[in-house]
């Protein structure tokens, strides 16, 4: 490969070009819908949120719980047995300390995302926010519960779930 | 009939913030063009093309390869396009190169590219999908759980990510198509630089680059068309595993472990440290350095850290095993593409081409990308000695 930085023939565009419209450039703005077909696992995963519960669901041959629920089990291949109900408590297994939001724009006071640990689930952390924790006072190991929206409010997500809460000693 | 696979070709682009002359037929192309002149090769003399890109909706242009078709000379030829994620770039080359040596084409030229000035990337990877909070404000936000978790594991001191981010840079600066060439870049100034995932700063991560990637792969009846000593390709791997699942370990995960061991056991690799001379990774944030040194074998678990802090990865400092040589994906970061650099800077290295960067007498090397939520592997080991 060439070392140098080829250059190319003719006159290169500058950003005041393209923004100066002096090249055909065109602007779209466009209106896309979709939709996503949940299937049977995620389908009854989201539909008991919204009833304030975490389900998730169990193949009997390697005795593991698959949460979110899915249909089928990854390793053994084959359909999972049954539905499990977890609880809506679990353990800080990691966190960070964001001072962005979700679109990256700045924040001053950090938002806590964490993976945590539902309890029941043999070892599956989902990332999910804590609530109204002094950065400082959170550990690897923190015990949490989930604090739910109103049921008028849920849809069917992840977010019907507001945030986490430490336990016990408030 | 089955061939062994030689790299003959290598082209890149100028990686940087904003392509505004080039549309992404035209930057892909400049890439080809480098690569084919390399190789010696025109566009007609090309059996197949096979190309790898960002997802869609990352890229925010919806399966370009077919109207790039075309442009890239492939009417009437077999195109193929990959998708792992970010791995995406590593898995294109695998594909050219298991081509090649299945005995299905002589010629095949692998592109990756990525015009991220384009795109949104945090937009896409904040889908408002049902089943994901919002939380992750792009990919930084979301691996900074694993590395505290890493932090916490291996009670690697805070300086680290830091001295890994100014190594990368300081090997930027003798790479003329690196996007970010930050001359004076040091310790104080990496440090100082804001934090946005605790123990994540500013400093730490990747840029957002337009960039292009190509190698051409050929038999080994090509191998010395071009009139430069070939890279030969000595073994490939791939693995990959789902985003979430009980038992998961993110920081040491089992699909990269498993992809590196299937991977030096076709290259009879004991001591990947010893063995290679030098190795590109897919360092997209800081502590993916030490991460991965545990996951592919470089350092005992919890010990990656003070490989790092040792110097045994800069090539300024005189380690015995560079990682990134070009600056890595810590100053260059057009996705799609990202993979494929990793691969063609390991070719680079052991045809002897890598100019100011170049490893002296480096033979065996490794390269590796890494996708999605640190669950799509694609490695390659290629050396100046035929396999």
């Amino acid at each position: 490969m060439r070392n140098e930085v080829g250059e190319l023939p003719g006159v290169p565009l500058t950003e005041k070009d393209v923004l100066h419209k002096k090249v055909l450039s065109t602007e779209w703005d466009p209106k896309l819908k979709w939709a996503w077909d949940t299937g049977i696992g995620y389908g009854r995963y989201l539909n008991e949120l919204k009833k304030g519960r975490i389900v998730g669901s169990k193949c009997n041959k390697c005795k593991r719980v698959l949460l979110p629920a899915r249909a089928f089990c990854e390793l053994c291949f084959r359909q999972v047995d049954e539905w499990v109900h977890l609880k809506d408590t679990g353990t800080v297994n990691t966190f960070s300390i964001a001072y962005t939001d979700w679109v990256a724009r700045r924040i001053k006071e950090p938002r806590i995302p964490a993976m945590i640990e539902i309890d029941g689930s043999g070892g599956v952390a989902i990332l999910h926010l804590l609530g109204a924790v002094d950065p400082k006072q959170v550990r690897v190991g923190l015990r949490v519960k989930a604090v739910w929206k109103p049921e008028s409010q849920r849809e069917g997500a992840i977010t019907d779930i507001l945030h986490w809460l430490p336990m016990g000693e408030g | 009939m089955a061939s062994r696979c030689a790299v003959i070709g290598i082209g890149q682009t100028k990686h940087t913030d904003k392509r505004l002359d080039v549309n992404h037929t035209g930057m892909v192309r400049e890439a080809c063009n480098r690569a084919l002149e390399d190789a010696r090769l025109s566009w007609k003399e090309v059996d197949a093309l096979v190309i790898g890109k960002a997802p869609d909706t990352i890229e925010g242009v919806i399966c370009p390869e077919l109207y790039m078709a075309e442009a890239l000379g492939m009417v009437g030829k077999p195109l193929f396009r990959v998708h792992t994620a970010g791995s995406v770039g590593g898995t294109t080359a695998i594909v050219g190169a298991e081509l090649v040596r299945a005995g299905v084409h002589d010629k095949v030229l692998v592109v990756g590219w990525q015009k991220q000035s384009e795109s949104d990337i945090t937009w896409a990877l904040s889908p408002h999908l049902p089943f994901d909070p919002p939380l992750m404000a792009g990919a930084g936000g979301f691996f900074a759980p694993h590395f505290r978790e890493y932090i916490r594991r291996s009670a690697a001191p805070d300086h680290v990510g830091i001295k890994v981010a100014v190594k990368d840079r300081r090997h930027a600066l003798r790479n003329p198509y690196a996007h970010l060439h930050q001359p004076k870049v040091c310790f104080e100034e990496i440090r100082d630089t804001p934090m946005l995932w605790d123990p994540l700063r500013y400093g730490e991560t990747c840029p957002s680059s337009d960039g292009a990637c190509a190698m051409v792969l050929s038999s080994e009846k090509y191998a010395y068309h071009g009139g430069t000593r070939p890279a030969w390709v000595h073994a490939t791997e791939m693995r990959s595993e789902p985003t979430i699942m009980p038992g998961r370990d993110e920081v040491n995960p089992r699909a990269g472990r498993d992809c590196a061991a299937a991977l030096y056991k076709q290259a009879g690799i004991t001591n990947p440290r010893r063995d290679f001379d030098c190795a590109e990774i897919y360092v997209a944030f800081s502590w993916f350095e030490p991460m991965l040194a545990e996951t592919l074998g470089f350092a005992e678990p919890g010990e990656g850290w003070k490989l790092s802090d040792s110097g045994a990865t800069s090539l300024d400092e005189g380690g015995d095993i560079p990682w990134n040589c070009s600056g890595g994906v810590l100053s260059s970061n057009p996705i799609g593409a990202s993979g494929t650099l990793r691969m063609a800077e390991a070719a680079l290295q052991v045809r002897g081409q890598a100019g100011a960067h170049q490893v002296d007498g480096a033979r065996l090397a490794l390269a590796h990308a890494l996708g999605g939520a640190s669950q799509f592997f694609a490695m390659w080991i290629v050396g100046s000695e035929k396999p």
